[in-house]
């Protein structure tokens, strides 16, 4: 074992073997090889005067003594805000800006593309209250074979085409898909169950209706209520129908009055879907705020550290 | 972390402890007048300039002070050169930042490196370390080469070459296990030695055996 191990050099372990650091048999191996390698016995005598240098380095005097008067200890020993506004807070600064900016920046490209939260939470609001105002309307007509619920996909092109455009177009745009894609919609915007089997009651019959109703003033006969629902609000019709969405057990009881009642609840969803707007514009002017103060805080900081 | 905590060195040091986490403000000044050479030495060491050096053991013992109801036992050495160690690191990476901006923020001592080795004879390598005074022109290149060690070395050969701490005592106060602060010791060391060898100041080993 001995001459074989001892050919290992040991420069790694000269420090640990001169401090008495290494454990026994490491410390053996460590001075059998010295007895062998000049090379090794070379570095370890240059560390051990290196260290005795060191060593003899001569105490440097305290120019004074640090004792504490009350005066140092008594106050902070800098304000918050100074403390806040130093070269060291500086990259902390500058990143909570820069995050700040890149959220705002997510949040309105998130708008303007159609899938946003404003964006899908405002549409969510409209399309939850239209299948379940078509579901009321359904019921007076009664005998509406319900309609599958198409996929997700035809959310997007759903929800850009009723708000970028008017109603008419929107509904005229994707027919049943249309309303199985606001049908999906409604379940995303966390709306009830109840809202789906009223899409998909009032999908087959509520693209004609919608369709008359936009193209003629005049409702058509058979989805009387539907008409009349839609002619109620013919401005926003979509609105109108979210009347129903958010009081949505309602409407289907008073499914005659819906007509006079759909003027009535008009309000509710807009100032619901209004409020989910507001909070989400607060947010993005919120982040802008926030993006804004740490960028010049970060560059007081900065300059604090001239 | 540390793999051991020191035990407390001076007993009698307890009794002011106490006091001084009561709020008695001279019963903590007898606490800085035991500790502020040593932490005054490290900063100096650390920083390579007197009032560097006396602005960071200022502000250590503030710190102390304000932080000494956090002190749970232990090696109250190790835990103040602790806060000292922070200090000098923090005063080093400031001192980087605005080295960018102005060359000439930090005067270093020492001036130029001599031109020729230094003459050897003065000292004897197999040294008895408490006899040995070291001539001034060595000091400063000494000073010099713990300036050209990157910092988690310097702080780890200050400690223990030069504060003569032990290796667990170092490793507390730099928050570091015992591995670690194993190799920076070995790393500082070699560097140094090569350092003090180019500028004749550890004669070499050749020179070292011809004297045997």
């Amino acid at each position: 074992m001995g001459s074989r191990y001892s050919q290992e050099h040991v420069h790694e372990q000269l420090s640990a073997y001169i401090d008495n650091m290494l454990g026994a048999t490491e410390g053996e191996r460590v001075r059998l090889h010295l007895e062998v390698c000049s090379d090794c016995r070379g570095d370890y005598v240059e560390l051990r005067a290196a260290q005795s240098i060191l060593r003899s380095m001569p105490v440097a005097v305290p120019p004074r003594a640090f004792t504490l008067t009350p005066e140092m200890v008594a106050s902070p020993r800098r304000s918050f805000l100074a403390r806040f506004f130093t070269p060291n807070m500086f990259p902390r600064l500058a990143t909570g800006s820069a995050l700040a900016f890149m959220l705002l920046l997510f949040v309105l490209v998130g708008d303007f593309t159609g899938r946003g939260p404003a964006f899908t939470s405002a549409v969510a609001f409209k399309t939850a209250d239209q299948p379940a105002s078509a579901g009321a309307t359904q019921r007076q007509s009664d005998s509406i074979p319900p309609a599958p619920l198409a996929g997700t996909p035809a959310d997007n092109s759903v929800t850009s085409a009723m708000i970028a455009s008017t109603p008419t177009t929107g509904m005229a745009a994707g027919g049943a898909g249309t309303v199985s894609g606001m049908s999906n919609a409604a379940p995303a915007a966390g709306s009830t169950e109840t809202t789906n089997p009223a899409a998909a009651e009032s999908a087959s019959p509520e693209p004609p209706s919608q369709a008359t109703d936009t193209s003629a003033a005049a409702p058509a006969p058979a989805p009387a209520t539907g008409g009349g629902v839609a002619t109620s609000g013919n401005s926003n019709p979509t609105t109108t129908t979210l009347n129903t969405g958010i009081a949505g057990a309602q409407a289907r009881l008073e499914a005659s009055p819906a007509p006079l009642m759909a003027p009535a609840p008009a309000s509710v969803p807009q100032t619901a879907t209004g409020a989910t707007l507001a909070a989400w514009t607060t947010v993005e002017a919120l982040l802008a705020l926030l993006g804004v103060g740490l960028g010049v805080a970060a560059f007081v900081a900065r300059r604090r550290g001239v | 972390m540390p793999e051991a905590s020191s035990p407390p060195e001076n007993p009698e040091e307890s009794r002011y402890i106490v006091s001084a986490q009561r709020g008695d403000l001279s019963a903590f000044n007898w606490l800085v007048l035991q500790h502020q050479t040593r932490v005054y030495n490290l900063c100096y060491r650390m920083l390579s300039d007197p009032d560097a050096a006396a602005d960071a053991t200022q502000e250590t013992f503030i710190s102390a002070y304000r932080a000494i109801s956090r002190f749970k036992g232990g090696s109250f050495k190790s835990w103040v050169l602790r806060i000292a160690a922070n200090e000098c690191l923090d005063m080093l990476r400031s001192r980087k930042r605005s080295r960018t901006q102005s060359l000439d923020n930090w005067e270093q001592p020492g001036g130029e490196e001599p031109s020729e080795p230094l003459p050897i004879a003065d000292l004897d390598p197999s040294i008895d370390p408490e006899s040995q005074t070291l001539r001034s022109e060595t000091i400063e290149t000494i000073q010099q080469g713990l300036d050209a060690l990157p910092e988690d070395q310097r702080m780890a050969l200050v400690l223990v070459d030069v504060q003569g701490l032990s290796y667990e005592e170092a490793a507390e106060v730099t928050n570091t296990n015992l591995g670690t602060m194993k190799s920076r010791i070995n790393r500082a060391r070699a560097r140094m030695r090569d350092f003090l060898r180019e500028r004749g100041v550890v004669p070499s080993a050749r020179e070292l055996s011809k004297q045997e």
